[in-house]
This record gives structure tokens, sequence and C-alpha cells, in this order.
């Protein structure tokens, strides 16, 4: 997918990161998430994931609809797409189905408090998860992060974790 | 002779990357992007970009117009 000139002026600031480029925005463009579920950290991520051009589908219909730039919502089954056991007042995931769909299947527990929960069952390495003890925008802010690097087809390996003694630390 | 030519003397930075940046990703390893630029502030910072993302600069030159011609050899990626 070649980028048209009004995307990479909008998205510049993303394709001079090392780890998007050209390549990684048209990948962050044509992917398309499922988002469920409802918390402020959730609202959040839909945002930073809505701002980078990535296209959003609520799982349900709710409230948000209206804050989904430029996203049609779908009607559509999330059953295909991996059900984690940790609990999570919200989920982001991508469609498994559809145009432009990527193949990968993931889902990334979005919740204040606790967070960016990944299930042992998941399809990538266990330890790409964490979990995250923050205000809710940090925690919206790291999960639309981890959705993103998945999408890039890299691991959640920058994902922080707070230490007891209250020091970030990568995990 | 370069596999590629890119002006970029009417872009300012950081357009200049951005712009530099996708061709690049449009060549293979070991491909040559001949890059005419202008100004100090490209001169700076493309060969530092270029150099961090595992490309190699491999001439410069001030041209008589102002302008500056750079050649980076496509790295491994």
């Amino acid at each position: 997918m070649a980028l048209r000139e009004d995307q990479i002026q909008r998205y510049s600031r993303q394709i001079l990161l090392r780890e998007v480029g050209g390549r990684g925005q048209a990948r962050l463009l044509e992917a398309v998430i499922v988002v469920e579920g409802q918390s402020d950290a959730l609202d959040v991520a839909v945002a930073y994931l809505a701002a980078s051009g990535t296209p959003l589908r609520e799982a349900r219909p709710t409230a948000r609809a209206g804050f989904l730039e430029g996203a049609t919502l779908g009607d559509f089954s999330v059953d295909a797409v991996a059900r984690p056991e940790a609990p999570a007042r919200g989920w982001l995931g991508p469609l498994t189905q559809g145009p432009g769909a990527p193949t990968t299947c993931f889902r990334v527990g979005v919740a204040s408090g606790l967070v960016v929960g990944v299930p042992a069952h998941a399809p990538w390495p266990t330890e790409a998860g964490a979990v995250v003890e923050a205000e809710p925008v940090t925690v919206g802010a790291l999960a639309a992060l981890v959705v993103q690097r998945f999408v890039l087809g890299l691991e959640a390996g920058l994902v922080t974790v707070r230490a007891a003694d209250g020091q970030w630390q990568r995990s | 002779m370069p596999h590629a030519i890119i002006d970029i003397t009417g872009e300012v930075c950081p357009m200049t990357w951005v712009r530099v940046k996708l061709r690049l990703e449009t060549l293979e390893a070991g491909d040559t992007l001949e890059v005419l630029l202008q100004g100090d502030e490209p001169l700076r910072n493309l060969p530092r970009n270029a150099s961090d993302e595992g490309h190699v600069v491999r001439s410069f030159e001030r041209l008589a117009d102002g302008t500056t011609r750079l050649v980076i050899e496509v790295g491994q990626g």
C-alpha cells in the first residue's frame, strides 16, 4: 500500500520513527482494531489508536461511537478472537477477518489500575505481557502502544512495569 | 549512477527525512539514492538519520548553486 500525500503529511511524525516508517504506517492504516468494553483507560487507548490512523470497530455499539474518528461501526463477531482469562474492563484486538485484516490474533486488556494483561494462551510470548498500575491516561497510552507494536509485527518488549520500590523498569 | 534521485530542496525538516526515508524504503539493500538538498539543517540531520537506520552515506558534494548532493547506500534493513 502506497501512502497518499495527505497521509504522508498527517502521519509524518510516526513515519519518522525507526520502528514505523512508511511500511509500518501502511500497516497501521490497514489494520482493523476491535474495541470492546468501557473504561477511561480504553477511551484513551482508542484516542491514540484513532490518531495513529488505525481503523476501529466497536464489538457492540456504545456511546463511544461518535468518538471513533473516521470509523464505521461494523457488526461482526469477536468470537474468533482469543478470549483472555484475566479480568479487565476493556479489550483491544484486531479483526481476524475481512480485507486487510492482519492474521495475527491478539487482545490487550485495558482497565484503570490493572491493565495490559496478555493471556498465557495467547499466540505470542507470554513475557510480552505486563501488569501496570497507573492512572488511566498512562494505561491507555501504553495499551495503544502495545497494540501498535503487535500490528507492526514487533513484540511488546518495551512495556514497563512499576517495581515495588516505585521505579519504572523494562520488563 | 545512483539507482534513484530525490530532490528535497523545497522541503524543510522534518519532512526532508520523511521524504528520503520513504524513498529509501522503495530501494533494495546496496542500492544508492542521490539526494539533492538545500541548507545546513538537512545536511546535519540527514546523514545522522540515515546512519541511525543502518544506511551508509557514501558521499556529499556542495554544488555551485548552493545545494548539496548526498549519496546514501541502502543498508541491510
